[in-house]
Order: structure tokens, then sequence, then C-alpha cells
């Protein structure tokens, strides 16, 4: 329908008069008031080229980054970040590529209790090899860190040690991301019976220290779990405790960004397109999600890490044989006080691998929530 | 006389909630023929979206349930669709375009991404046209360069340009029906006569009939054919855009027209504003609704509760004592 006298009241509310069909007297114009010259005399390609200069200078170098690419580019950016990470990266591949290496380098020996036996690198360099003629060694070309009070190499021990914290720290994270944003997620989206699950589940476990939970676990079913499962038994069971009890908080997280998530208006437009819940959740929610979880995953590691050693400290965690950096800890303690390069050695290289995944998570912070940093 | 493409009656929504029933849409009753654009005024909380939600029953439930009424879409009543109509509904036959452009993209995906996706789903394309598509959607509402604006990031675009774009996601799939709630109100007043221009054209270009919700009689006036005036969840006043700013029936519809501020009223001058607030929607006074904020209110106001009735050529008006 076409308006075509226009009554005084209907042109003086026409505050877009621009925009309708209707003819707009000079008189209507002079009663709108000046602004309305302007907007008239600004076409659309005008609009349209301020708008684009805009965007241009917010985006680097012309180039069109998502989201995640920009927090990629953040983190390259961040030295520091990158240092640690490159650290972090050299201590996983010397710990798994290094063995390799390390058990054919060196001359054949004599080794035993009576120094009669024929050896190579392949058995003294190997991390359960007690050669007892060697025992608490001092550092030689032989054994660079030297050797336990049984005659085992140091360094193929840490190796084997920080082998052990990076298995642990994938099992519990894989364990923390899974649960954590599967049920944080649901939790968040439907409400309900999970909701209240995860609120009681996340209050008991804050009330009772995850580590302590993941000792009493170590506690009573490890030995069931190595006498099923072997050596490995035990560093599942570890992780497994460190997992549940690491989860409620990372679902925590997960709920209440999937809560302010669900509430923004492209959730609403894609149900009004017709998207099932299971689109939406799959495709909106838990891409957005992906900051936060990356960035409380990384920092979590440092606690795993650390919460490992003190379980093999307590002689809860892996059992000899096998190699941990806190249980070598527990292990050299014995004899600090005669050899403390014992002890020195498995703890700077705890120190370093926790502060290096430290550095790095904060590096990632900072890049994937640019507003937390300050 | 155009098809009658909605054809809303008596729709009741309410939200069942701890504090009691809210009657957040109580009785409201209006018609959308093809290709027109019908305004629904109110203040905020009268309704209004609610209204629009219930229309292709995205209303969240628990705790909201259309408790009443029918939506009928083209002869079909929406309320009593199975989810597998509603699918083909939402997005292909209706689509929405929300009022803050800033959140309606996702902001990991491209733009083209997400128009595409809504196209792949209704109009069954392969990517390759779906991106075509995208491009040509991009291009229709006045977006610069489509072709490399598509792999653009939702951040990358300027207020007006990301409500443009939803413009594009809505009309890509041809929708017979376009529901705008508050599309401009985020927009400055510049863009926003840009925004409701292109809406326009681009619904008389694909014959869509625009339900057009806002509180803002500016943009009723440039933009619509006909008005339907909503209280505390209750259709009022209805009438062509004309009659009802040139002749309001409903003493709510005088009121709102005489609180907006005129650029011709003298310096200093106090605004008019409506006395009192709007009923609280769990406890409705008896009677009419605007009875206790109404100046021409009488003893039979309080008492009944006045309908619909016809009162002029295609003016109808819930009020005993009209004009």
């Amino acid at each position: 329908m076409k308006i075509e006298e226009t009554p005084d009241n209907f042109q003086a509310l026409d505050t877009v008069g621009a925009v309708g069909n209707q003819p707009s007297t000079p008189e209507g114009i002079a009663a709108l008031g000046g602004t309305e010259q302007q907007t008239a005399g600004v076409t659309q390609a005008e609009l349209d080229r301020r708008a684009e200069t805009e965007t241009r200078e917010a985006t680097t170098e012309g180039q069109s980054l998502s989201p995640l690419q920009a927090s990629m580019r953040r983190l390259g950016r961040d030295r520091r970040a990158m240092f640690f990470m490159a650290l972090v990266l050299i201590l996983i591949v010397v710990s798994y590529v290094g063995p390799l290496v390390w058990t054919r380098v060196g001359p054949t020996i004599l080794t035993g209790a009576a120094g009669l036996d024929k050896s190579g690198p392949a058995s003294y360099h190997n991390y359960v090899f007690e050669d007892l003629s060697r025992q608490n060694a001092n550092s030689s070309s032989l054994h660079p860190f030297g050797t336990d009070a049984i005659g085992r190499d140091i360094l193929a021990r840490i190796m084997a040690g920080v082998n052990v914290s990076i298995e642990v720290a994938l099992l519990v994270e894989i364990m923390d991301i899974g649960l954590g944003v599967t049920i944080g997620t649901l939790a968040g989206y439907y409400g309900g019976w999970l909701a209240t699950f995860l609120d009681r589940f996340t209050d008991l476990m804050f009330a009772f220290p995850g580590l302590l939970f993941a000792i009493l676990a170590a506690a009573t079913l490890g030995p069931v779990f190595q006498s099923r499962l072997g050596l490995p038994g035990r560093l599942i069971l570890v992780s497994m405790a460190l997992g549940i009890s690491v989860w409620p908080f990372m679902a925590r997280l997960v709920r209440g960004q999937t809560l302010q998530l669900r509430e923004q208006q492209f959730i609403e437009a894609s149900r009004t397109v017709g998207s099932s819940n299971r689109h939406i959740i799959m495709s909106h929610i838990v891409p957005n999600l992906f900051n936060i979880v990356i960035v409380a995953a990384t920092l979590d590691v440092v606690n795993t890490i650390v919460s490992e050693a003190v379980i093999s400290l307590l002689g809860l965690g892996v059992q000899t044989p096998g190699s941990s950096l806190g249980l070598m800890i527990n292990d050299a303690a014995a004899v600090i006080a005669v050899y403390p390069w014992e002890v020195v050695w498995p703890t700077a290289v705890l120190a370093i691998l926790v502060l290096a995944f430290s550095f790095m998570g904060d590096g990632v912070q900072d890049a994937f929530n640019p507003r937390t940093k300050d | 006389m155009a098809e009658r493409l909605l054809d809303v009656q008596h729709l009741q929504t309410h939200f069942f909630t701890r504090g009691g029933v809210v009657k957040s849409v109580e009785d409201v009753s209006f018609y959308i023929d093809e290709g027109e654009t019908l305004g629904l005024v109110g203040e905020s909380g009268c309704g209004k979206s609610v209204t629009s939600l219930s229309l292709m029953r995205l209303i969240e439930s628990p705790p909201g349930k259309i408790v009443g009424g029918k939506v009928l879409f083209q002869g079909d009543d929406i309320v009593q669709m199975d989810e597998e109509e509603l699918h083909k509904l939402r997005g292909g036959k209706i689509a929405m375009i929300f009022q803050d452009p800033m959140t309606s993209l996702n902001p990991l995906f491209s733009v083209g991404f997400q128009i595409a996706e809504a196209v792949k789903t209704h109009l069954k394309l392969d990517d390759r046209a779906a991106t075509d598509r995208a491009v040509q959607m991009l291009d229709l509402v006045r977006i610069p360069e489509a072709r490399r604006r598509i792999d653009h990031f939702p951040h990358e675009f300027s207020g007006g340009m990301r409500q443009r774009v939803m413009i594009a996601i809505a009309l890509s799939c041809n929708p017979k029906l376009l529901i705008a709630d508050e599309p401009t109100t985020a927009l400055d007043v510049t863009i926003q006569a840009q925004v409701l221009d292109l809406m326009k054209g681009l619904a008389q270009e694909f014959n869509t009939a625009t339900l057009l919700i806002t509180h803002d009689l500016g943009v009723v006036a440039g933009t619509c054919e006909r008005v339907a005036v909503m209280y505390a969840g209750r259709i009022v006043e209805t009438a062509p855009t004309r009659t009802v700013f040139k002749n309001p029936a409903h003493p709510y519809t005088q009121a709102l027209l005489n609180a907006v501020p005129r650029a011709d009223t003298p310096r200093g001058a106090k605004l008019a504003a409506i006395g009192g607030q709007p009923p609280n929607l769990v406890n409705l006074p008896k009677g009419c609704p605007f009875a206790p904020r109404c100046r021409k209110a009488q003893a039979r106001c309080r008492v009944e509760l006045p309908l619909l009735e016809t009162v002029g050529p295609n003016q109808q008006v819930a009020c005993f004592y009209p004009y």
C-alpha cells in the first residue's frame, strides 16, 4: 500500500525519513531537523567504503584470520611462550628418542657383582639394568649422571621417568577434557539432573582434595591393578584417579561458558533455521569452548605432573623396577647425605619440566584469552 | 487481494514459573498477507518477542507453552506440527532476524560458511552451489567485493554489515515470511535507514511477507503497511499504518503516539509519558489491562474485558470508548 498524502503527524514521526517510499517534502525535512539532510547526503556506497576501511584497519596485513589463526599467531609472537614450548618439545623428544640412541652408545664392559659379566650398552644403558659393580658411581663418560644405589644408569632412568610424567599427563588430560567437556556441555545446555549431579560432585571434590583421593585410590587399588595389568597398571590407576579428581572442575568451567553461549543470538538464530540440538552443540557450542578448554588443560598439566611425582614419591605410584621422577627422588633420598647428586638430577628435571609447562601455559592463556592478560 | 499467508487466532503462550503463570501472550490475533509488511508495536515486556517465537514454535519448554489458539501458515496449523514439519518450516519458509547483530553470527566461522550452511540444509545444494548462493546473497545485501568477503569472519564486519549478513542468511532460502525482531534497535540511525531500506527492497523482490517487531514508531511509519499494537499480551488495535497515525482509536495507541518526541516540539517542552507501569503478567487486573493507566477509563473498563471490534475500514480496536 502506498501512502500518497502524508498527514502532519505521520511525517514528523518518520525519524527515518530517508528510508520509506514516501516522498519527503522539504517542509517535512525541515521539521525533522538538520541531521536528516546529512543522512540523505551519504550514499550507500560511501557508507560501505567507510565500513570497509574500518575493518581493513582492524585486520592485520589485509589477510583474513579466523579467531583460532589469530590466537596461534599471537602465540607465535610470544617469545617466552615459544621458548618454553620448544623446551617442552625437546624434553618430550629426548625422553622418547633418547633411550633408542642411548642403548646403542658405549663400549662393551664388564659388569655384575663380581665384575665378570660382559655387557653392551643395550644392557647397562637400560633403565632397569642393575650393575652391582658400579653402585652410586660418580659422573663418567659411561654414566654421565652417575648410577643409583643399585647401579642403574640415572640418565636412562630420568628419560624413562619423563616418559611416565608425559604419559600420565596425557591420560589425565584426555579424561579431563573428554568427561569435562561432555558433561559440562550437556549440563550447561540441558540443565536438569545432570547439572545438579555435577554441582554436588564438584562440591564433593572441592571438599576432598584430589591428590588425597588419588593417593587413597593408589594405596587401596594399586596391588589389584598391578597384579592384573602388570607394571603399567599402577600408571593407569594413578592417571584414572587424578582424572576423576580434576574433571569436575573442567566440567564446571565448561558449563559456565556453555550457559553464556547458549544465550547468544547465533544459537537462537541457528534454531530459527531448523538446527537440531545436536547440531547446535556440536557446531556452535563445542568449537566456541576450544579456547577456555585448551588453556585450562595446558595449565592443569603442571598439577598433574607434580601430583604423579608426589604419589610415586610416597611409593604408591610406579613401582621398582619401573621409573618415575618421584620414585627416583624417593630412592635417592635415602642416600642424600652421601650422594646428593642422585637427588639433584631428577629434581632438576622435574622442576624444568613443570616450569616449562607452566610458562607455556601462561603463554597459551595470553594468546587464547587475550582479555585476561593484564 | 493477496493470499492470506499467516493467520494467528487467539494465540496464548504462558510461562509456568515458580512465581506463578506468566501470561506473556494472552490473546493475540492478526494476519499477514503474502508480500505484506505488518508492524507489531508495543512497549518492552508486552509479549512481542514471545509472539514471534511462538510463531516458529521456539518457545523453550518448560517453562513456556502455547496453551491455546491457532497459527495457520498457508492453511496448516503450526501449533500442531511435528518436529519434521517444523524443521522444514524454520529457515525454509519462515526466517528470522534478531536485534543484536554483534552476537547473531558465530564468531568462529566465516560469514560465507554460515550463509552456505542454511542454504545446504534447506535447498539441498552442494558445497559449490551453496558458496555461489552465499556470494549472490552478499551481493544482494550490497556487501562490496562479496566474492572476497565470504571468507571473512564476523569480527571483520561492522554492525550494520553484520545485520545485512543476517538478512542475507534469512532470505537465502526464499522464505515466505521474514520475522524481524527489532532489527534496527542496536544500530545507529543512519545505518537503521540503510538496513530497513534494504530489508524492504529485498522483501519486495523476493515477495516475502515481513513481520516487523519494533517499539520505534518511526520505523513502522517508514516501512509497514499495517500495524498491530500490543499491550500486556493482547492486540489492542490493528489498522493500516496511515489510519493508526492519523486516527488512532485505542487510548494506548494515542498515548504511544503522543510520547514520541517530534522535531517540531518546542525547545524545553516536557515529553509526554504514559503514567504508571504495565501490569504484572502473573496477576493481570480484571477488565481492560490498560485501564489503570488510561485517562479515559470508566467503571466498566475495570470489570469487563473489551474484545477486538471493527470500528473503521480495516481498523479493529479492543476498547469500549475508542477515539
